[in-house]
């Protein structure tokens, strides 16, 4: 359950017990939406809380989703000091506390996990974090973890090679340290990994060949380095039910006939259905693969397309 | 050419469709291929029961 590391009890008791709570080096975070949250259920084992977090790392909805981000390699600690005031006979007082501010550099992803990351300024994204002994910490509410309140998250934009230090592409988090400390809510982990729990991939659809409508050919590629996915997904994805097309303009769903993995183009045919009232013989289709969940279930994992605009002429 | 190694048809559309707007569907998308063969294992020819009539007629 949430916080079961046996600390002394609450209300100001200083005694101390054999052993004492201690974050470790922060390495990684998934980041949240603020209605997002791992309940006391999800939190009752490391089982549970494994499943919590896999499920939440596929949700087909990105508002319900987690994007685990892991492997920092340092921490740039800029927490402001607490503000004090100094009166004319010499005491001093705080009079606010100050602020975490922390710079997390990271090596793997690089560019294109920053590009990612920055889809997320200016919102109102939250991290859980968690440290190298498997802690992962945040938000309590009542018996649940949730993402932290931010002032601000931000992707920074990447500094160069100086031929002293390698390139820097790094994340900033400004919070308010009462989360943390007053509000802080940890699960200390043991049975697995938390970086075993993978974001998503991005999985780029692109037209190839000779367009003879309503018969389209494409390619379907990974990562950043756009890794033809054929050869892994050939048979999985030869399958209507795994695509999805629609009228861009209309949102109407059109009938996908067929897919076939098509070893000519390195890719798969799909067949639409012109007569379907939804197909636009001179206008834009939207076609993608079916939702996570869907792709997860016929053993295509870890993956979410990105829509392909087509367009028919006349 | 090499011919497409699988393809997953949409068999609810397939049986709503039928057999002649199936064939003409696909003729120009899958170009010699065997769409009668691909017809046949989707909506298999009507076997010969085994009924009581058959088995005496042997």
């Amino acid at each position: 359950m949430i916080n079961s590391f046996k600390c002394s009890a609450a209300g100001g008791n200083t005694g101390v017990d054999d052993c004492s709570l201690q974050i470790s080096k922060i390495v990684g975070f998934f980041l949240v939406s603020k209605n997002f949250v791992l309940s006391a259920a999800d939190l009752a084992s490391d089982a549970t809380l494994q499943a919590a977090l896999i499920a939440a790392a596929n949700a087909d909805s990105k508002a319900l989703r987690a994007f685990p981000v892991h492997q920092l390699v340092d921490i740039a600690d800029n927490t402001t000091d607490p503000t004090e005031q100094t009166f004319g006979y010499g005491p001093s007082v705080i009079v606010a506390g100050g602020m975490y501010n922390w710079t997390f550099p990271f090596l793997r992803g690089g560019l294109c996990l920053l590009k990612a990351l920055k889809t997320f300024n200016n919102t109102d994204t939250r991290p859980i974090f968690y440290d190298s002994n498997g802690t992962l910490f945040g938000w309590k509410v009542g018996d649940t973890l949730k993402g932290v309140p931010l002032n601000q998250f931000y992707a920074n934009d990447w500094r160069p090679n100086t031929g002293a230090a390698t390139m820097v592409t790094s994340v900033k988090f400004t919070l308010n340290p009462r989360y943390l400390n007053e509000e802080l809510g940890f699960y200390k982990v043991t049975d697995f990994s938390l970086e075993s729990i993978e974001g998503l991939q991005n999985v780029v659809l692109k037209q190839t060949g000779v367009q003879a409508k309503p018969v389209y050919k494409v390619t379907a590629a990974v990562g950043c380095s756009a890794a033809n996915i054929f050869d892994q997904y050939s048979v999985e994805l030869a399958a209507a039910a795994l695509w999805r097309a629609k009228n861009k303009a209309t949102g109407a769903a059109i009938t996908i006939t067929s897919v076939a993995a098509d070893a000519n183009i390195f890719g798969f045919t799909v067949t639409l259905d012109s007569s379907d009232t939804g197909y636009p013989a001179v206008g834009s289709i939207e076609l993608s693969l079916a939702p996570v969940s869907v792709l997860k279930a016929a053993g295509v994992t870890g993956l979410e397309s990105v829509p392909l605009t087509i367009v028919n002429v006349a | 050419m090499k011919q497409p190694l699988v393809i997953g048809f949409n068999r609810e559309w397939a049986l709503n469709a039928g057999k002649e707007k199936f064939l003409k569907h696909f003729k120009d998308a899958y170009p010699g291929h065997d769409l009668e063969a691909e017809w046949d294992k989707i909506s298999p020819p009507n076997k010969k029961v085994n009924t009581p009539a058959v088995e005496a007629e042997k």
